[in-house]
């Protein structure tokens, strides 16, 4: 790839292409066509972030009424509140998949779309070369300078793909118009926050430990009875032999309507390991959040509750 | 045979038709197991052809299974599941007078399932089930092993939508046994069966699940008789009332238990009669090195309407009570094995010259789940 810089040096030495010529060239509709993916590419990541940060949204204010709800010391509307957490903690784990994925195509489009600009800067200077008068010169001059321009604003892009824009910190973000009594109190909420994903933290890491034994003991029961069924080896002597007592389990109904299967322990398992993952990750930002904060207010640190 | 490869086109078909996102194995188990087992008694069989003295008897066992499960449609309101269990055991059995007998049992099962919602009324659950067992070498009692059979069900059940927190429900079956007759002897076909069920059912709670229900169940036994001229063939009729509670919200334990009671009626006077059968699963974790305890206990009595002469007995059907204990000590050596150490115990008894016959074993296995890592 030509660096942005040599462009400049070969622009002032070479003359200016014919642009109806352009029209039927190849190079230049490659540049074009990677143009309109990259474009494409750039869409569907913002809208896939976009739809991302709804989600978080929705994931913070169910996290406030988790904990409205624990401390109302009321169990079943505690159990419905984390239960609708986990949900969204997966709803969020997908959405992260989706901007994931929608990232790796902008990269993969820009990178291409950068070649494209390349090839096309290397065959206006080819031009330039062969160009016959001064006006066709200072035309594809002026084509370089925008093509250099553009180069480097889809260089100087790439931040978009860090993950800190996944992370929403609100308004406790450092300003910096933020007096450092303003600041202690940010660092004061992150804290806040900070014990809060912690305490979610452990309860679903106790979820996961009580769904992690329930499947043990439903596999060893499910293997206890399996050996015991195969060969009809308690069968007992009421009614005809193999025959069955009942119609089987029985399809779980909710207050809502009939579910044709019981969420599996299997998928409870993942709704709360997926929810510890974007709790953990929340973690992560407020600590960096808070460290960022303290290292704007200096040795004057509040003490930590 | 041409059934058989009905069934198999069918399945074929229906996985072949629905897109490879919406199939998904839901469990796939490997069992390995030996036993040593003990049986004593003088209960005697009209289905087993051979008839030996001794009284006490061993066996070495070994068996393989294997036993799964997969979706082959799973929408947000239909699902169609498949699920089988196969398995072989071989048995070296010894102290019989006339001979070492060394029987092997192969079992099938496959099932299929749909789950089809009903808007907002319930749920509607159709299955077709199939089971084949055979037995080679079959031993005289009191090696007692169930005898070979083919066994075709179709269950229709509607659940519906729960009213006040109880759900009812309400299913009916058709069912065919044919029995197989082991060569120059027939008895075995006096248990050949046709039979249709209905069945109601109440349910309720969610850490506590229980449930009541009744059903009503007719059975044909072509091959049997009812000794009585003017209606030859044996025609039973039973009524079920029972109830269960489950328990299987919690990682302390897990229970699993059932109460009912059978009035069998029937135009053969010696197969009527009023039973019982109570019975318990239970599981609990152990708090040392990982180990979980399983139990299984069931027990069954009987009582004749008539008083009745005929001494010799299916163990299976016609003892007059039986208990049925299973224990094991379980453990999981990785993420996907199981072992466990299990001790059984089974007891049939008769009034008639206090027949009986009861079977002690102790086994272990090896669970294995390839699919999960």
């Amino acid at each position: 790839m030509l660096h942005p810089a040599l462009v400049v040096l070969w622009m002032g030495a070479f003359g200016v292409p014919n642009p109806a010529a352009a029209q039927d060239d190849p190079v230049l509709a490659t540049y074009q066509r990677q143009g309109l993916r990259y474009e494409a590419a750039e869409d569907a990541y913002q809208a896939a972030l976009t739809a991302r940060r709804v989600i978080q949204s929705d994931f913070d204010a169910q996290l406030d009424s988790v904990r409205i709800a624990r401390a109302s010391g009321d169990q079943a509307a505690f159990d419905r509140a984390s239960e609708r957490n986990m949900l969204l903690a997966r709803e969020l784990s997908r959405a992260d998949r989706r901007v994931e994925a929608t990232s790796d195509s902008l990269q993969v489009a820009r990178r291409e779309y950068l070649d494209a600009m390349d090839a096309r800067v290397t065959a206006l200077l080819e031009r330039q070369d062969s160009a016959t008068t001064r006006d066709e010169a200072q035309r594809i001059s002026a084509l370089l300078a925008d093509l250099r321009n553009q180069y480097r604003e889809l260089e100087s892009s790439s931040d978009i793909f860090t993950p800190q824009a996944l992370v929403l910190t609100g308004v406790l973000a450092y300003n910096p118009t933020d007096t450092p009594s303003r600041l202690r109190q940010k660092v004061e909420l992150a804290t806040r926050r900070i014990e809060e994903m912690q305490a979610r933290i452990a309860e679903a890491d106790d979820r996961i430990e009580g769904i992690e034994q329930r499947i043990q003991l439903a596999r060893q029961s499910d293997n206890f009875q399996s050996s015991l069924g195969r060969f009809d080896d308690i069968a007992v002597p009421v009614g005809a032999p193999g025959q069955s007592r009942s119609q089987g389990d029985q399809a779980v109904s909710d207050s809502t309507g009939v579910l044709t299967e019981p969420q599996s322990l299997e998928e409870q398992l993942r709704g709360w390991r997926e929810l510890r993952g974007q709790l953990e990750e929340m973690l992560g930002s407020f600590l960096r959040l808070r460290e960022e904060l303290e290292a704007h207010i200096g040795a004057d640190r509040p003490r930590r509750r | 045979m041409k059934r058989r490869l009905g069934v198999l086109a069918l399945v074929g078909a229906l996985a072949w038709s629905t897109p490879a996102e919406a199939q998904q194995w839901g469990d796939l188990v490997v069992t390995f197991g030996v036993s040593g087992e003990n049986y004593d008694g003088n209960l005697a069989s009209v289905t087993v052809p051979v008839v030996d003295s001794a009284n006490d008897v061993g066996a070495a066992v070994g068996e393989v299974g294997v036993r799964g499960s997969f979706w082959l449609l799973n929408r947000t309101n239909t699902s169609v599941q498949g699920s089988f269990d196969l398995g072989m055991r071989q048995f070296l059995a010894s102290g019989f007078e006339l001979r070492d007998y060394s029987p092997r049992e192969r079992s099938g099962r496959g099932t299929l399932q749909l789950l089809h919602r009903v808007g907002s009324l319930g749920v509607l659950r159709l299955t077709g089930d199939s089971w084949r067992r055979a037995i080679d070498d079959r031993p005289p009692m009191p090696l007692f092993l169930q005898p070979g059979y083919t066994r075709y069900r179709g269950t229709g059940q509607f659940t519906f939508r729960a009213v006040d927190g109880v759900t009812f429900d309400l299913a009916g079956d058709v069912e065919r046994a044919d029995y197989q007759t082991p060569e120059n002897y027939t008895q075995i076909r006096l248990l050949d069966r046709d039979s249709r069920g209905l069945e109601v059912g109440a349910s309720w709670g969610n850490e506590w699940h229980v449930r009541f229900f009744g059903s009503f169940r007719t059975v044909d036994y072509p091959n049997s008789s009812s000794f009585d001229p003017a209606d030859p063939i044996r025609h039973d009729e039973t009524l079920t009332v029972g109830g269960e509670w489950r328990f299987s919200q919690s990682a302390a334990f897990r229970a699993d238990v059932g109460l009912e009671g059978i009035v069998n009626r029937s135009n053969s006077r010696r197969v009527e009669y009023d039973a019982f059968r109570a019975r318990a699963l239970v599981g609990v974790p152990l708090p040392w090195w990982g180990l979980g305890v399983n139990l299984y206990a069931v027990v069954a009595g009987k009582s004749y309407v008539s008083e009745i002469q005929f001494a010799r007995l299916v163990p299976g059907e016609e003892a007059d009570n039986a208990s049925v204990v299973y224990l094991d000590l379980n453990r999981a050596l990785a993420p996907n094995l199981d072992a466990s150490l299990r001790f059984g115990y089974t007891r049939a008894e008769t009034d008639i010259g206090d027949a009986y016959y009861q079977r002690y074993g102790t086994s272990f296995f090896l669970n294995y789940r390839p699919r999960l890592r």
